[in-house]
């Protein structure tokens, strides 16, 4: 411990030395000793904000001593009280409930203290846990979802995401990534099935496409397969993050209508079980991140070409990395659906990244940004220029730079 | 008039006294008491499982007014219990031990736990732990417990507990803060407006008043304090004076003042200083004191949250005390 703080004190005793020694102590974990002094230079102190400051500074003393939430609470509601247009207090009494899994108290706060936060306040001296211009808008996202705002909660993540998403710090930076990953989107929101009464309004009418009763996939991926393919019968495929056996499956049409074969990953155990019991091709029970895919796809022994990749992994991240791992100067893939999640992928980068990496590769950019919606762009779809009809590739290509529905990139609607 | 804040008068050289707060979870360090045995310094540091959260000057009172004792909310002891800390020359500690109760200890009966405000002392070469206990029944009776203690090798023990009966009709709810007389084995000064000083006994555990003094008008009653040590072969102590307040609404509050009195070896009291803070806390204590190679040492708590210990020159300090 600097103990010349503590001789300024002695020596001065203003609000400034106060501050300093609280400090001090509060450095050493010496809590309590910490509270005593900053409780001084906020009783002394004429500077409006130090005096805030030190209210901020006692509750988060209390909340590292644990077990004082009340007392907690009462600091914090009394440096609004003192600032009310400041967003420190609101974002730490938030943060608090929702620690104490009261979500609807953590919402209030969160709202009221963006709905009347004065941006032009000056920043504090010290680091009070706040973590910046997104930590009301997290609290309230995270939330809401407890209050049953489902929709709003999603909105929110996603004005993180776009407004924040570099600032982020790297526990909310993990904690937005998880929480959107795991929420996804509305079920309705999400899924874009196929059935038979919408063919004659395909843009395509691929071959065998008036046989369809109905698709599996979230939105489309399989009736993309089979446009560039020509609803080509008994193609090869490999299948990145199998997940459902029907449910939202690229797969499940392709083997069960069209005689394809192939292989799939997937990691989870239910899945996995589920998948066995309903498919005849087979899934591998493993970590797809823990993969030499040279090595791996050698030993099926379907040859260098396959007529489909799935990449389909979360998050982002996870989705890129095992990209780089598919040996493409071995193996080729006449369509790749690549899923980069860029509405969710906090780091927005991995969109681009993917793009570079596969037009490196030789591949081609068919349909970009696709999404289940009119905003949530999350998969790219791609072709290999020499697996694929040159006149189909040129008929079906859209890179707007916006996203894409998928059903009105596919169906005339 | 303003009191004397006494760290701004003279002369000192000051430490402040810490326990890892891996032992304490950083809640209150408080009251130490300080003492020379066979030339080591040691002080024994009061930790509380609370902090005294105190708003001065009442602008940012909290549920219970400006005085608050924050234990945890799931808990509502304030629990004591006791570091025995060894310091070097310079003070800075040298080695903190647990003072270990737990072959004596009993479940307590009441809210307030553990041995509060020790002072340490040595009697017949005996070492003493010495401050009030109020766990031993459900009415949270006080009265003072004289806990001998053993420090050997890394451990400090207590290993025997004398609870020290009032005299007379031992009728009283609350005795502590008696100050024991280093040169007079088991003996105390258990006030000092009027003085009182009373004499135990371990063996037939009595406690018999042996002085009382008269009360000394325009002075507000004297508590204990530190131990009472010998000065120039006259008695002296640092006592304590208080102001129980109640704000507007009725909330309490309080001011603790500090004196330090010289007595004759009669108990006649023939200096008083001024009335002082240490460091201008509303709310300070001093459980020890002593006198060691021209230097004036006190140990004192701050708010109930911090421990110091501070050294005078001693001519200074007897010339503050002379005004």
């Amino acid at each position: 411990m600097d103990k010349q703080k503590l001789l300024d004190y002695i020596k001065y005793r203003d609000d400034e030395s106060c501050f300093a020694l609280a400090q001090e102590y509060h450095k050493e974990e010496q809590y309590a000793a910490a509270i005593s002094f900053y409780m001084k230079c906020c009783e002394k102190t004429e500077d409006k904000n130090l005096a805030y400051e030190c209210m901020l500074k006692v509750s988060l003393c209390f909340m590292r001593q644990g077990r004082r939430e009340f007392s907690t609470k009462c600091l914090l509601q009394q440096a609004i009280w003192h600032s009310p247009t400041r967003p420190e207090a609101y974002f730490l009494l938030s943060r608090l409930m929702e620690w104490q899994r009261q979500w609807f108290e953590s919402y209030n706060y969160a709202t009221i203290g963006i709905a009347i936060w004065d941006k032009s306040v000056a920043p504090l001296r010290t680091w009070v846990e706040y973590p910046g211009a997104y930590g009301l808008l997290f609290q309230k996202a995270i939330s809401s979802w407890w209050c049953g705002k489902t929709d709003e909660c999603r909105k929110l993540f996603q004005e993180i995401i776009i407004n924040h998403g570099n600032d982020l710090d790297e526990a909310h930076g993990r904690a937005v990534q998880y929480s959107v990953t795991r929420i996804g989107l509305r079920k309705e929101d999400a899924f874009n099935p196929y059935d038979k009464s919408k063919q004659p309004a395909l843009k395509f009418k691929f071959t065998g496409s008036e046989n369809i009763e109905q698709n599996y996939s979230q939105c489309y991926q399989d009736m993309f397969i089979l446009t560039m393919l020509n609803g080509k019968r008994n193609g090869k495929y490999f299948e990145v993050g199998a997940a459902d056996p029907y449910y939202g499956s690229n797969t499940a049409l392709l083997e069960k209508e069209f005689g394809w074969t192939g292989h799939s990953l997937e990691i989870l155990d239910h899945e996995v079980a589920k998948f066995r019991e309903h498919r005849s091709n087979p899934v591998h029970h493993v970590d797809a991140t823990k993969i030499n895919y040279r090595t791996f796809l050698r030993s099926l022994n379907m040859g260098n070409d396959f007529d489909y990749l799935q990449l389909d992994c979360e998050p982002p991240s996870t989705t890129f990395e095992i990209l780089l791992g598919i040996p493409f100067d071995e193996f080729r893939f006449a369509v790749i659906t690549f899923e980069h999640d860029y509405y969710t992928d906090i780091t927005r980068s991995y969109r681009d990244k993917s793009r570079k990496y596969l037009l490196s590769q030789g591949y081609e950019l068919v349909a970009a940004d696709i999404a289940p919606n009119n905003w949530a762009s999350f998969e790219d779809w791609w072709v290999h220029p020499d697996l694929v009809d040159r006149e189909t590739i040129d008929r079906m290509k859209s890179v707007t730079g916006q996203p894409q529905h998928c059903e009105k990139y596919l169906i005339n609607v | 008039m303003q009191d004397d804040i006494i760290l701004e008068k003279l002369k000192f050289e000051i430490e402040p006294l810490l326990v890892d707060s891996k032992l304490t979870g950083g809640t209150g360090l408080l009251n130490p008491s300080l003492f020379f045995s066979n030339g080591k310094l040691m002080v024994n540091v009061r930790h509380v499982n609370y902090n005294l959260y105190h708003s001065e000057n009442e602008k940012v009172s909290l549920f219970y007014g400006p005085l608050n004792y924050l234990h945890p909310e799931d808990d509502i002891t304030l629990t004591t219990n006791n570091f025995l800390l060894e310091l070097d020359e310079n003070y800075k500690t040298v080695s903190c031990k647990y003072v270990e109760t737990s072959k004596l200890d009993v479940r307590p009966l009441w809210e307030f736990i553990g041995l509060e405000d020790g002072r340490l002392f040595n009697w017949d070469d005996k070492m003493y732990l010495c401050g009030v206990r109020r766990d031993t029944t459900p009415n949270g009776q006080g009265r003072m417990e004289l806990s001998e203690i053993t420090i050997s090798g890394d451990k400090v023990e207590e290993i025997s507990r004398f609870r020290i009966p009032a005299p007379l009709k031992d009728d009283s709810y609350c005795e502590k803060n008696w100050m024991p007389i280093l040169d007079l084995p088991y003996h105390f000064v258990k006030w000092c407006n009027p003085i009182e000083v009373v004499k135990v006994d371990p063996i037939t555990k009595t406690c018999e008043q042996i002085h009382h003094g008269e009360f000394t008008p325009g002075f507000k009653d004297w508590r204990g304090g530190s131990q009472v040590f010998t000065w120039k072969d006259n008695y002296c102590a640092v006592v304590h004076e208080v102001d129980l307040l109640k704000t507007e609404i009725g909330n309490k509050d309080a001011i603790y003042r500090h004196r330090i009195i010289v007595w004759d070896k009669d108990w006649n009291r023939i200096k008083t200083s001024k009335p002082f803070s240490f460091m201008d806390g509303k709310i300070e204590f001093c459980c020890g004191g002593a006198v060691h190679n021209g230097k004036f040492i006190l140990t004192f708590g701050f708010q109930d949250n911090a421990s110091y210990i501070v050294a005078f020159d001693e001519n200074d300090m007897e010339d503050y005390i002379n005004g």
